[in-house]
């Protein structure tokens, strides 16, 4: 990062970490989450090549503090999903670090499927997850074998964009 | 891998190629010719390797999940179920999070977007009164925007149900979903958003519903459901469910299917409902509250050959009596 928008970003922080903390720690009602996710937004801007030309600092860190709350969210939301899947369906996970891994992973999934149409959704994860054939899913969800393969590009296609983004 | 490949620009045309060869080789059912053709792109060029590779990043994290694929599917579905219906509520949240910003900057982008969000949580209804005597009832889980348009005031919904009700006096009150349009001509209608699709149920009058993005305009007169999926109308069978009962804190069913009973159910109660498709067939005529859960599903266990099981104080499955 070029020393004048490290500068610039030293001046944001001055300005408005505070203002971001508490405005969080309102909305999460919780002033750790609300430092964490504070201290990650920096963490986020630092990370960037180049600072984007703010006019509006405060909509600008409130923006990519959304996001952020949302991936918590999203986060809390696997976790108990798991928990409770994993106590319904007496799936036996060896250790506390393998499930931890599993979690971390279907939260990236989640993310990464996030805005895929159901079909497409199901015919990547029948693949992927389960391990079906091309043919296998195109039976299962009595669809095209053609059909089935343009689903697959469309997925990792979008989940490439993700990634990147 | 360093940072420095991960930044290395692919061009669209070799991504594509990647994407292609990946098809290829997931069928399951790859022959020893395509391997040989898929090594020969590999190798010659760097930029394919560097495509490639990128790809086999979205493929680390399902190696992971693989380990319980039954409990990884049901996890990602129950998560994507509870957002569904707890979206309305944080969506809330940070419109009132920009507002505390909006003296500031009031007229940015971001704030016309934000701040004219309705939001309701699970179990919490809303009725708006809006100029000249319409009425908009907002069902739970549900989030939408009002606009002011030329054509008078659309409502932006993102997803759950409204029922709107139109008035004597003043312009109709559009409706509008990223699936499809729909302009009343004096009358009460309800669309529900869920999944990618909108659905539309005329109870009174005509509605000119129309896919987004899309020329075509079709009357869609009273008592009558469609679906809008895809950029196409079509006609959705008789559910058994009156469509505008959750306006009025109920569910009136007339042999309708048990699925769609409990679906009703669990937008109003905390927690979750589990449920298989055996159950979900079920037939079940009646009229349930939806502001006492509990008492509808003991109900529905007292004439149905169903038994309610607590898995915990949240957690409660439904299943089949027999079936232990």
């Amino acid at each position: 990062m070029p020393p004048s928008a490290a500068s610039t970003l030293d001046v944001i922080y001055t300005e408005h970490h505070g203002w971001l903390r508490r405005c969080l720690s309102k909305r999460t009602g919780c002033v750790h989450l609300a430092a964490d996710i504070t201290q990650d937004v920096f963490v986020r801007l630092l990370k960037r090549n180049s600072l984007p030309e703010m006019r509006e600092p405060r909509a600008y860190l409130a923006r990519i503090a959304h996001g952020l709350v949302v991936d918590q969210w999203r986060r809390a939301a696997i976790e108990r999903a798991w928990l409770e899947t994993a106590a319904l369906l007496h799936t036996a996970v060896t250790s506390a670090e393998e499930q931890a891994e599993i979690v971390e992973a279907l939260v990236r999934i989640d993310m990464l499927l996030d805005g895929l149409k159901p079909r497409t959704r199901e015919v990547f994860l029948l693949s992927r997850l389960d391990g079906l054939t091309y043919p296998e899913i195109a039976q299962r969800l009595s669809v095209s074998l053609s059909t089935v393969e343009k689903d697959m590009a469309r997925a990792m296609r979008h989940c490439y964009r993700v990634l990147i983004d | 891998m360093s940072s420095a490949s991960l930044n290395d620009k692919i061009t669209e045309a070799v991504f594509d190629q990647a994407i292609q060869w990946a098809v290829v080789l997931r069928s399951g059912t790859v022959s020893a010719d395509q391997r040989a053709a898929f090594a020969a792109w590999l190798g010659s060029a760097t930029a394919h390797e560097t495509a490639w590779r990128r790809l086999q990043e979205i493929d680390s994290d399902f190696a992971v999940a693989k380990a319980a694929p039954g409990a990884a599917k049901t996890t990602l579905a129950a998560a994507r179920n509870s957002r569904r219906k707890k979206r309305g509520a944080v969506l809330g949240g940070l419109a009132a999070a920009m507002l505390l910003v909006g003296a500031a900057f009031a007229g940015s982008d971001t704030m016309q977007r934000w701040s004219a969000d309705v939001a309701t949580g699970t179990a919490e209804q809303r009725t708006l009164d809006l100029a000249g005597g319409s009425r908009v009832h907002v069902d739970a889980g549900t989030s939408l925007d009002i606009e002011a348009t030329a054509q008078g005031t659309v409502l932006r919904l993102h997803e759950g149900a409204v029922v709107v009700q139109s008035g004597d006096a003043g312009t109709p009150i559009g409706v509008a979903t990223a699936e499809g349009n729909f302009v009343p001509v004096g009358t009460r209608y309800v669309v529900t958003r869920t999944d990618r699709a909108t659905d539309l149920s005329v109870i009174a009058g005509t509605v000119s519903a129309s896919p987004a993005d899309s020329s075509v305009v079709q009357r869609i007169g009273f008592g009558t459901e469609v679906r809008i999926v895809d950029g196409a109308i079509r006609p959705l069978p008789a559910s058994g469910l009156r469509a505008d009962a959750w306006a009025e804190g109920i569910i009136e069913a007339d042999d309708a299917l048990l699925g769609a009973v409990l679906d009703g159910l669990a937008a109003h109660r905390r927690g979750w409902l589990l449920f298989d498709d055996e159950v979900a067939a079920l037939r079940v005529s009646g009229v349930f509250r939806l502001d006492d859960t509990d008492r509808a599903l003991t109900a529905l266990e007292s004439v149905l050959p169903i038994e309610l099981d607590r898995v915990r104080g949240w957690v409660v499955r439904v299943r089949l009596r027999d079936a232990k």
